[in-house]
This record gives structure tokens, sequence and C-alpha cells, in this order.
């Protein structure tokens, strides 16, 4: 396929990245907002429609000067069509159409009031909505990257490894709870921090498969990762919902996705990385969110992770990071939630303040050995501990066990390089 | 300069799911083909065909009638159409060919005929 010509920016009404995409989120949401849940059953169907035109029209007269007011006024058009031939009481149609062109506006030229102010709220509505509590997290991050996110049923499903039909109905499952536990709405005080975590943990999921996907060949998605950007710094910037957690969340985001363009050619560490690469922008948003997260009194995991982040993001060199304050940071988030991998990331740290000695020896605490050999994390550090301390032939057999265990072409490819070396060596 | 009609043959089939960011980068091909033949100041007249096929009117008089048009049966339509400039028929193949419908239908190329004196 050839690639179109460049032309100067100022002649083309460029779309701007993956504007259907977020459109789609926010569409769902108004209609939402207007026509209630049991309208789950037709939104997607009413802005698919929308695009499909936008497809048949724009090849012949060039992108709109407004391509998202546009795309608003077909789909009210549409939505509106919908409700004149169905089975409304003429005062609940006129109520609905009134409230329609209220928030979807009139205009084909200029973005309808919705779409500067309000919308965000429509689309926190659907967040919440879809992070309700009688779904599954699985189900949870579905429904969102699906409403919210815009995203196909086919690319849901590949992120999920599951065949399209089964995501379909996993997704319409979703949606059938959400129209079952009533209207969405933003939650009172009352409910709101514990909607929010569990919103916040949507995010977080994603981004972490985002930044490293569990199967196939990428390093990374980079959609996903800003995906989750887009939606942390919603309710994080949001008046009422807004918390220092959320903006931790898009602080630990920020450092992390500053970073992502420098591995994307493969796998490899930290300390290999070209730190001019990494986006000065994303790293200053990192910084200003993590300011502003430390106005609260409650330690998140979130605070914690980003601050980890902020410490290799900042540091000018490998040698010059702040190792004992990460690994402080590490043993707080440690007692915070216990897990494996929190271990695994803590005895990396350990092995820059106390050598690779001791980090091997607490690596071990972690769990009986013969649980972790199939544990590609844990065999990826131990590997790399073991060729700190020129114990090259073990070294060797765990860089060779993970890239077996391992589903990721890219940390496959990743294991087959430190053989190499470590073989060239001996 | 010559002026020619582009007609966009395509083939109506059951459009699958496309999703929101695969819509996005055909318009985007389209579009930037579009801009590119318009900054050339090569684009007289273009736009889309409704998709309801149109009349088709034959006969006078006692034998004159109207029926649907000709697509409106057929799997193959014209979706719409451009009216471009063009130095000879290879420059307006040369136009025509980098135009991204040739991977979704195809592309009629007719030229306009004018007599001078």
């Amino acid at each position: 396929m050839s690639s179109p010509p460049e032309a100067p920016a100022s002649d083309v009404h460029a779309l701007a990245e993956h504007v259907f995409r977020h459109h789609a989120g926010r569409l769902h949401a108004v209609l939402l907002r207007i026509f209630g849940t049991s309208a789950l059953e037709w939104i997607e169907d009413v802005v698919q429609d929308t695009f499909v035109q936008a497809l048949r029209h724009w090849p012949y007269r060039g992108v709109p000067d407004s391509p998202e007011a546009w795309l608003t006024q077909v789909a009210k058009r549409r939505a509106l069509d919908r409700l004149r031939r169905g089975h409304c009481s003429q005062s609940k149609q006129a109520e609905l159409t009134a409230l329609t062109h209220a928030l979807l506006g009139e205009s084909w030229e200029l973005e309808a009031p919705t779409f500067t102010a309000e919308i965000n709220d429509h689309v926190l509505r659907l967040i919440f909505g879809c992070c309700s509590a009688t779904l599954s997290r699985d189900s949870q991050v579905a429904v969102t990257l699906r409403l919210v996110g815009g995203r196909s049923i086919e690319e849901i499903a590949r992120a999920f490894l599951v065949t399209p039909s089964a995501m379909a109905r996993r997704v319409q499952r979703a949606k059938n709870q959400i129209r079952a536990s009533g209207p969405m709405d933003i939650p009172g005080p009352d409910d709101l921090a514990t909607q929010r975590t569990a919103v916040l943990e949507v995010i977080y999921l994603m981004f972490n498969e985002g930044h490293s996907p569990t199967q196939g060949g990428l390093v990374s998605d980079r959609d996903l990762c800003a995906e989750s950007l887009r939606l942390a710094r919603l309710v994080a910037d949001h008046e009422t919902v807004g918390s220092p957690d959320a903006d931790a969340l898009v602080a630990l985001i920020c450092f992390v996705l500053a970073r992502l363009d420098a591995r994307h050619s493969g796998i490899d560490t930290l300390q290999e990385q070209d730190r001019r690469s990494w986006d000065p922008g994303l790293i200053r948003l990192g910084v200003k969110y993590l300011g502003r997260s430390a106005r609260g009194t409650v330690i998140s995991s979130y605070h914690l992770q980003a601050e980890i982040a902020s410490c290799h993001t900042l540091a000018k060199t490998w040698e010059d990071t702040d190792w004992q304050r990460i690994l402080d940071r590490y043993d707080a988030l440690y007692r915070l939630d216990g897990s494996p991998v929190v271990w695994i990331h803590r005895c990396v740290a350990l092995a820059e303040v106390l050598g690779a000695a001791s980090a091997l020896k607490a690596l071990k605490h972690l769990a009986p050995e013969e649980r972790l050999r199939n544990y590609v994390p844990y065999l990826m550090v131990q590997a790399d501990l073991l060729r700190r301390l020129e114990r090259r032939s073990e070294a060797h057999e765990a860089y060779a066990r993970a890239e077996k265990l391992s589903s990721n072409a890219a940390v496959q490819e990743f294991c087959q390089r430190k053989q190499l070396t470590l073989a060239d060596a001996h | 300069m010559n002026t020619y009609l582009l007609l966009l043959h395509e083939t109506v089939e059951e459009s699958g799911q496309s999703s929101p960011d695969e819509i996005q980068a055909t318009i985007a091909e389209y579009s930037a083909w579009y801009e590119s033949l318009k900054r050339a100041d090569r684009v007289v007249d273009s736009g889309k065909l409704t998709d309801e096929g149109g009349r088709r009117i034959e006969g006078s008089g006692e034998s004159f009638r109207v029926l649907d048009g000709p697509y409106a049966e057929g799997k193959e339509v014209v979706g719409g159409y451009f009216v471009i400039r063009a130095q000879d028929y290879d420059d307006a193949v040369a136009q025509s060919r980098s135009c991204p419908h040739v991977k979704y239908g195809w592309i009629e190329i007719r030229q306009i005929d004018v007599l001078s004196a």
C-alpha cells in the first residue's frame, strides 16, 4: 500500500487521532444520558451507522470543518428517527426530543456546548455505570473498552484472547446487568470513594495490560496506555469525583508512558535505555499530578507506585537513581498489598542498595522454589541476579526457562538475547 | 487541460462491523487523496449519490415509462463521482490510481467531450 502524498497541515482538515473512537464514547454517554440505560440496546447501532455515513460521504467532499459536530448531528437525527418509530407516548417523545436538541445542539459547524464542559459528566456517569459493582473486573474492563473507549468487539476480544462471539456475549451480559442496576450516575458522597476505587482499578488494569501485554508479540499497546491516561485524567480532573489517588494514578501512568517509546524496539532494561528519548511532556505532566496527589492524608498504592516511577524517570542516569528511596517505597507497597510482583521488584531495588547476593537471598523468601519455577517475572529477576553473581550456567538456565514459559514474543526475544550473551562469555 | 468524469463503482454488500479506528483510517486515506487533488487544482466537482438507485426513464409519448434506477436490484452501484482536470487519459489514470477506492471497487474514467471549432 502506497502512503498518501504529504500535505501541508493548513490545507487539510486533518482528523484528530482516534477522533471516531473517542467520539463514540462521548456519543454513547450523551445518548444514555438522554434515553436512559434501556438505550444500551441500540446506541451502539446508532453510532456505528453514523460512522458508516461519514465513511460514505466524506470521501467525496473531504472531511467537514468540524467532524465531531457533523457526527453528532447525524447521530442525533438517527436517534430521533428511532424515537419516532418507537412506542413512546406523544408527551414522552416531545420531552426526549427537546432534551436531545438541548444536549446535542443544532449546529453542524461548531461544537455543541455539551462537548466542552458537560460532556465529561456524561462520560463519567458512563464509566461509573460500566464499573458497576455487580460486574466482574474482567467484564468491567471489557464493557468500559466497548462503550467508553469505542473499541470494537473484535479488538477487545483480541486483547482478552477470546473469540469475538464469546466477547460479544460477555459484553451483552454486562450491558444487561448495567440495565438491571438502574440509572447510571456519578455516585453521591456515601458511595463515591468505593465506586471510584473500582473505576481506578479498572483503569489501572487497562494500563497494565497496555503496558505489558500478557500475550502476543507486542512489547506494549500504546493505544491502550493512552486510553487509560485519558480516562484517569477524566476522573482526576473532575471537580467532585477527583481525588488524590486518582491524581497519583495519572502521575504513575505519565511516568511509565514517558519511557514507553524508548523500549518499543523490544524489551530492554531501564539501564540500557536512552534517557533522552523519554517524553518530556509526559514527565512534566507526571510531576504536576504527583504534586497534586500529595494533598490527601491517605497514601494509596498508586501514590507509592507513582513515586517509584518518578524516581526512575527523573534520575539522570541509572547510577544516579535514588535506590534507597525506591526500596523504602517498595517496602511500603509490599505492606499494603503483599503481592509477589511487588516483592520481586523490591528485590531489584535491594540489589542496587545491598548487592545481588542479598537480593537473591530475599527473592527466595517469596515462596517455595517449586512454585516460583513457573513464574516468568521471578525467573527474569533471578536470572539477572545470578548473572551479576557470575553464576552463568544457572543464569542461562533461568533465562531459558523464562523463555519457554512466557507467551509474549518480546519477552522470549529478550531471554534469547541474554542467553546468547551468557554463552558468549563462557 | 481536459475534463474527466470519474464514476466510482462499488459492490453493495453487508458491511461488516468496522471498528471506529478502521473507519477513521479509511477516511484518512480518501481525504489525503481528495485534498492533494484539490491542492493541485484538479477538482471541478464531486458528490456522493444517494443509495436508492434513482429513476430511469425511457420512451416518449405513449411508451414513456419511469422505472426504478438501473442499480435498484443489482449488487453494483455508482456510489459517487468526481469531475477532474487532466492532460489526457494517461494523466487522468495517474490521478485516479492513487484513489483508495480501487481497493473497494472500480473506477470508470470518461473524458467529457468538448468540440472546439
